[in-house]
C-alpha cells in the first residue's frame, strides 16, 4: 500500500516540481525556484527509496506483490534478486525514472552554476513527469490479489514460490548491462533540456558549450552499454554473434547514431557558430528517438519481430507511452519552428576544404544510417498499418546498407582530421592525409592477399585502415603534449578499430558443425575436439537440470578445455533448450563452441525402412521386419516432459513366412536449435536376442507411405555396445574479433577524455546565476 | 552547398530507405511444402524465414490445440497459432491467411503468429 501511494506522490511531486519552475520562469521569483530545487530533490530521493522498497520486497520474497512473484524466486542468488528489481517493465521503468532523477540532480546543480536551471529543470521535470505517470500506469506495487482479482483470487491465495527469473538472464550481466543502457538514455534526456531551454531564451551558441560535456556522455555510456549488450548476447546467450540487427538492439543504436552525429555537428557550432538549426534538430530528435524505440520495444507493437520478448504493457501504459513521445516532439518541432527565423543570424558557408565541411557531411551520413535503421525496424509497424502481414526486414537490409555508408563515413573522417578547421593549409594536409593513404592502401593490399576479395568488404578495409592511420598518427602527436586533447582521435581509433573486428569476423570465421561421442577425439577443422563429459550445477534449481558439457580443443600440442552449457527448463515449458557457449578466448581469434543438442551415440546397426517394406534383421537373417504402420502422436500422448511420442508398428516374421508376430516401439521427439532429436524405446524382437529402436523418422507429407524411419538393432548380449553421450555443436574460429571488444573500449575512452577537457573548458564560461 | 547537399540527400534518402525495406521486408506466399522446403534449404540458424499460407480449416478443434488445415495442395498439416487473438473464433471450413514459420522435423507444422482473412 505504501509502495503504491508512494508512487502516486512521486508523479505528484514531479508536476509539482515542473509547474514550481514554470513559475518561477514566468514571474522571476527565486522563491519558485527555491521551493522546486527541494520537491525536485524530494522526488529524487523519494524515486531511491521507492527502488529500495522494492528491491527488499523482492530479496525477502513478498510474492504477495504481483511483481515480486512475476521476476523473482526464492531459488535466486542475491545478485539476480537485485537483478530482478529491473527485468519486467515495471522495474525498469522505475530504474529509468530513477536514473533520470539521479541525473537531474546533478543538473539542477550544474544548470545553476551556469545560469540555466529553471528553462533547464522545467523541461527536465516535464520529461519526469511523465516518466512517474508510467510508474503510476505500471506500479511495481500491484498486490497478487488486486492483478488477479477477476480469478476470484483473495488476499489468503498469495503464492509461495514465484514464477522466476528468465533462466537466459541468470548471469552476471544482467547486473551490468541494464543499468548502464539506461544511464545512457536518462543522459540523452539532458542534451534535449538544454536545446529546448536555448530555444526558449533564445540563446543559441551558449547552450553548446554547457550541454556539449553531457552530450558526450550520453553518447559514450549508451555506446558502451549497447557494445555490453553485444558482448553479452556473445559470451553467455550463445546467439554466436555480437550484433544481430533485432529491434532491441537497434531501439538503442537509433539514438545513439543521432547522438554521435549531435556531438560532431555540436562541436562544428563550437568552432564556426555554424549549424544552430542542425543542432537544436538533432537534440530534439536523439530524445525523440529515445522516446520512439522505447514506444516500439514497450507497447508490444513490435510482437513477434525479434528474439526479444515483448510483453504488452495494457493500454494505459500504451496511450501514456504514445502521448509522452507525441507531447515532446510536438513540443520541439514547434519551438523549432517558432524560432527558425532567430536562428538564421550566424548563417555562414562552409568551404568544401574545411574540417567543419567534411565533418558536417560525416554527420549527415551518420544520420542516414540512423534513418535507415529507423525505417527498418519501423517496418513491421508500416506495414501493420498497410493492412499487410507484419514482418521483420531481413539482417541483409542493414548489412548492405552500411556496407556503403560506413567506407564513406571513415574516408571523411580521415579526410576531416587531414583538414583544419576554416582553412585549410595544404601542406600540413598533405603530411596528415598522404601517410595515411599510403598505410591504407598497403592494408588493404595485405587485406585481399588474405582472401577478402569482395569490393564492400575492400572499400570497408580501406576506410578503416586510412581512419586508423590517419587518427592514430594525429592523435599520438596530440597525446604527448595534451593528453585531454586527443579524445576525439582516440575515439576514432576505436572506431576504425571496431569495424576491422567486424571486417575480419564476418569474412574469416570459418564454422563447423560436428557430433561429438563421449572420450572420442574428432578432428574439425585444425583442431582436434574431444567430449570429456558432462557436469551438473546450480543443482539448486528446481525448474530444471543445468549441465556443463566438458570440451577439450587440442592443436599442435597444446589443449584447453572449454564448457558450453545446455539445459532445458520448466521456464519455457521446455519448448526450447537454453544454451550458453563454451569460449576459450584470444587475442587472435576465439574458439567458439556452441551447443546445439545431446544425445546417445548410435551403436549396433540401423537401416532406413519404408512403410510395408520388408527387410532382414541384420543380426539374425532368418528373421524378417516389416514397419506396418507409425501411429500419430495424438494416439500416443505426450512424454514424461511433454516430448512428442510417435511410435512403429513393426511386423517379425521368419524369413520362410512362418507367423507373424508384432511389436511396437514408441520414440521421443524433443525439439532443438539443431532440430529433433529422437530418443528410442527399445523392445526386444520375439525369438532373437535383438532389440530394436526408431532412430530417426522422415514423414513424406505428400505420400505418407513413402515416409521412412531409422531402425536401429543392437544385440542384448553385446555389453561393450553401450552406447555413450554426444554432444553436437557447431565449432566456429573468430580470428581478431577481440579487436571488436578493444575498439569499443578505445572509442569510449576517446569520449571520456573529451568529457574532462570540456568540463575544464566549461568551468571557465560565463555564469549567470539565478537563485 | 553544405545545406544543399543535405537537403537533397534528405529527400532522395527516405524513399530509398523505404524502396529497399520493402525490398527486404516481404513475405512470400506458398503452400505448407513450399514452406517445409524453405525451412530445410535455410542456412539461417536462426528460425524458418515467415511465409504467407491460404489455408482452409478442417478442425478448428483438435486433441493437440492445433488446427488441422488444408493448403490449395490439399496438403493437410496442423497450424499452432500464437498471435493476437482473431476478432471471432476460427470456425470449420473457414478460409483464411496465416504468417508464421515451420517447425520442421518428422511432423512439421506451422507456426503461426498473424492470420488475416481470405
Amino acid at each position: 500500500m505504501i509502495g503504491q501511494l508512494l508512487i502516486h506522490a512521486l508523479f505528484g511531486s514531479a508536476v509539482t516540481a515542473t509547474a514550481l519552475y514554470a513559475l518561477s520562469i514566468r514571474t522571476q521569483n527565486s522563491v519558485y525556484t527555491k521551493w522546486a530545487r527541494g520537491i525536485f530533490r524530494g522526488l529524487f530521493a523519494g524515486l531511491v527509496l521507492t527502488s529500495l522498497m522494492l528491491i527488499i520486497d523482492i530479496v525477502q520474497h513478498r510474492f504477495e506483490y504481483t511483481y515480486v512473484w512475476s521476476y523473482s524466486s526464492t531459488e535466486l542468488p542475491l545478485h539476480l534478486l537485485i537483478a530482478c528489481f529491473y527485468s519486467g517493465q515495471e522495474g525498469s521503468f522505475l530504474l529509468w525514472t530513477l536514473l533520470v532523477a539521479a541525473i537531474g540532480v546533478f543538473l539542477l546543480q550544474y544548470s545553476k552554476k551556469r545560469g540555466y536551471e529553471q528553462h533547464v529543470m522545467v523541461v527536465y521535470g516535464a520529461i519526469l513527469c511523465f516518466l512517474t505517470l508510467l510508474l503510476v500506469a505500471k506500479n511495481p506495487f500491484l498486490f497478487y490479489w488486486e492483478s488477479f482479482a477477476s480469478q476470484g483470487i483473495l488476499p489468503a491465495d498469495v503464492p509461495l514460490q514465484g514464477k522466476g527469473l528468465n533462466p537466459l538472464l541468470h548471469n552476471a550481466w544482467i547486473t551490468i548491462h541494464p543499468p548502464i543502457l539506461f544511464t545512457g538514455f536518462a543522459s540523452m534526456t539532458v542534451s534535449f533540456a538544454f536545446a529546448m531551454a536555448g530555444l526558449m531564451r533564445k540563446e543559441y551558441q551558449q547552450w553548446i558549450n554547457v550541454a556539449l560535456p553531457w552530450t558526450l556522455f550520453g553518447t559514450a555510456i549508451l555506446g558502451f552499454g549497447i557494445m555490453l549488450g553485444g558482448f553479452w548476447a556473445y559470451e553467455t546467450l550463445g546467439w554466436g554473434g555480437f550484433w544481430g540487427w533485432d529491434p532491441v538492439e537497434n531501439s538503442s543504436l537509433i539514438p545513439w547514431l543521432v547522438s554521435v552525429a549531435l556531438v560532431h555537428t555540436m562541436l562544428i557550432q563550437r568552432r564556426t557558430r555554424g549549424l544552430v538549426k542542425t543542432n537544436m534538430v538533432l537534440a530534439v530528435s536523439a530524445f525523440v528517438m529515445v522516446l520512439y524505440s522505447t514506444f516500439l520495444t514497450r507497447s508490444g507493437i513490435l510482437g513477434d519481430t525479434s528474439v526479444h520478448s515483448f510483453v504488452d504493457p495494457g493500454n494505459f501504459a500504451f496511450w501514456i507511452l504514445l502521448l509522452f513521445m507525441a507531447t515532446f516532439s510536438i513540443a520541439g518541432i514547434s519551438l523549432l519552428l517558432i524560432r527558425r527565423k532567430d536562428m538564421d543570424v550566424n548563417r555562414e558557408e562552409f568551404s568544401s576544404t574545411t574540417r567543419e565541411f567534411t565533418t558536417a557531411i560525416g554527420a549527415a551520413l551518420i544520420m542516414a544510417s540512423a534513418i535507415f535503421v529507423t525505417v527498418g525496424t519501423s517496418w513491421p509497424v508500416i506495414m501493420e498499418i498497410m493492412g499487410l502481414p507484419k514482418v521483420a526486414v531481413a539482417t541483409d537490409y542493414y548489412n548492405n546498407v552500411h556496407m556503403y555508408l560506413i567506407p564513406f563515413v571513415l574516408i571523411l573522417n580521415a579526410i576531416s582530421i587531414a583538414f583544419q578547421w576554416r582553412k585549410t593549409n595544404f601542406s600540413v594536409f598533405k603530411k596528415r592525409y598522404l601517410v595515411g593513404a599510403g598505410v591504407a592502401i598497403v592494408g588493404t593490399a595485405v587485406t585481399y592477399a588474405y582472401g577478402i576479395q569482395e569490393v564492400g568488404f575492400l572499400a570497408l578495409a580501406f576506410g578503416a585502415w586510412l581512419s586508423l592511420a590517419v587518427n592514430a598518427a594525429t592523435g599520438f602527436r596530440i597525446v604527448t603534449s595534451s593528453p585531454t586533447s586527443a579524445g576525439a582521435y582516440i575515439s576514432h581509433t576505436g572506431f576504425a578499430l571496431l569495424i576491422m573486428g567486424v571486417i575480419t569476423t564476418s569474412s574469416y570465421t570459418v564454422h563447423h558443425h560436428a557430433v561429438l561421442v563421449q572420450g572420442k577425439p574428432v578432428q574439425v577443422g585444425e583442431y582436434v575436439l574431444t567430449y570429456e563429459g558432462k557436469e551438473q550445477i546450480e543443482k539448486h534449481f528446481t525448474d530444471r537440470e543445468k549441465f556443463k558439457y566438458h570440451v577439450n580443443i587440442a592443436k599442435d600440442g597444446s589443449s584447453k578445455t572449454v564448457s558450453a552449457v545446455l539445459y532445458w527448463s520448466d521456464y519455457n515449458k521446455r519448448q526450447s533448450a537454453f544454451l550458453e557457449p563454451g569460449i576459450r578466448w584470444g587475442f587472435l581469434n576465439d574458439l567458439y563452441v556452441s551447443p546445439k543438442a545431446t544425445g546417445v551415440e548410435d551403436v549396433g546397426e540401423t537401416i532406413t525402412v519404408q512403410r510395408g517394406v520388408s527387410n532382414k534383421l541384420p543380426y539374425d537373417t532368418s528373421v524378417v521386419v516389416t514397419i506396418e504402420r507409425f501411429t500419430m502422436p495424438m494416439e500416443e500422448g505426450p512424454g514424461p516432459n511433454g516430448e512428442i511420442q510417435i511410435g512403429a508398428v513393426i511386423n517379425v516374421q521368419t524369413a520362410n513366412g512362418a507367423a507373424v508376430e508384432q511389436v511396437k516401439t514408441v520414440t521421443q521427439i524433443t525439439n532443438s536449435d539443431a532440430g529433433m532429436e529422437f530418443i528410442p524405446g527399445w523392445v526386444s524382437i520375439p525369438g532373437t536376442s535383438v532389440i530394436v529402436g526408431v532412430t530417426k523418422i522422415v514423414r513424406n507429407n505428400a505420400d505418407p507411405s513413402k515416409s521412412t524411419a531409422d531402425l536401429t538393432f543392437r544385440k542384448t548380449s553385446d555389453q561393450s555396445a553401450a552406447p555413450r553421450e554426444t554432444f553436437t555443436i557447431d565449432f566456429s574460429v573468430k580470428p581478431l574479433i577481440s579487436l571488436v571488444w578493444i575498439g569499443v573500449i578505445t572509442m569510449v575512452a576517446g569520449f571520456f577524455f573529451s568529457i574532462v577537457r570540456l568540463i575544464r573548458n566549461s568551468k571557465s564560461t560565463t555564469t549567470n546565476r539565478v537563485d | 552547398m553544405l545545406k544543399k547537399i543535405i537537403i537533397i540527400s534528405a529527400v532522395v534518402l527516405l524513399p530509398i530507405a523505404f524502396y529497399f525495406a520493402a525490398m527486404y521486408g516481404t513475405v512470400d506466399k506458398t503452400t505448407f511444402a513450399g514452406a517445409v522446403k524453405m525451412s530445410s534449404e535455410s542456412v539461417s540458424e536462426d528460425q524458418a524465414k515467415k511465409v504467407e499460407v491460404d489455408v482452409v480449416i478442417v478442425s478448428a478443434k483438435t486433441a493437440s490445440d492445433k488446427l488441422l488445415c488444408t493448403d490449395s495442395d490439399d496438403a493437410q498439416f496442423y497450424v499452432d497459432f500464437t498471435g493476437s487473438e482473431p476478432h471471432s473464433p476460427f470456425k470449420d471450413g473457414q478460409k483464411v491467411r496465416f504468417v508464421g514459420h515451420v517447425h520442421g522435423g518428422e511432423t512439421p507444422y506451422f507456426h503461426a503468429s498473424q492470420v488475416f482473412s481470405e
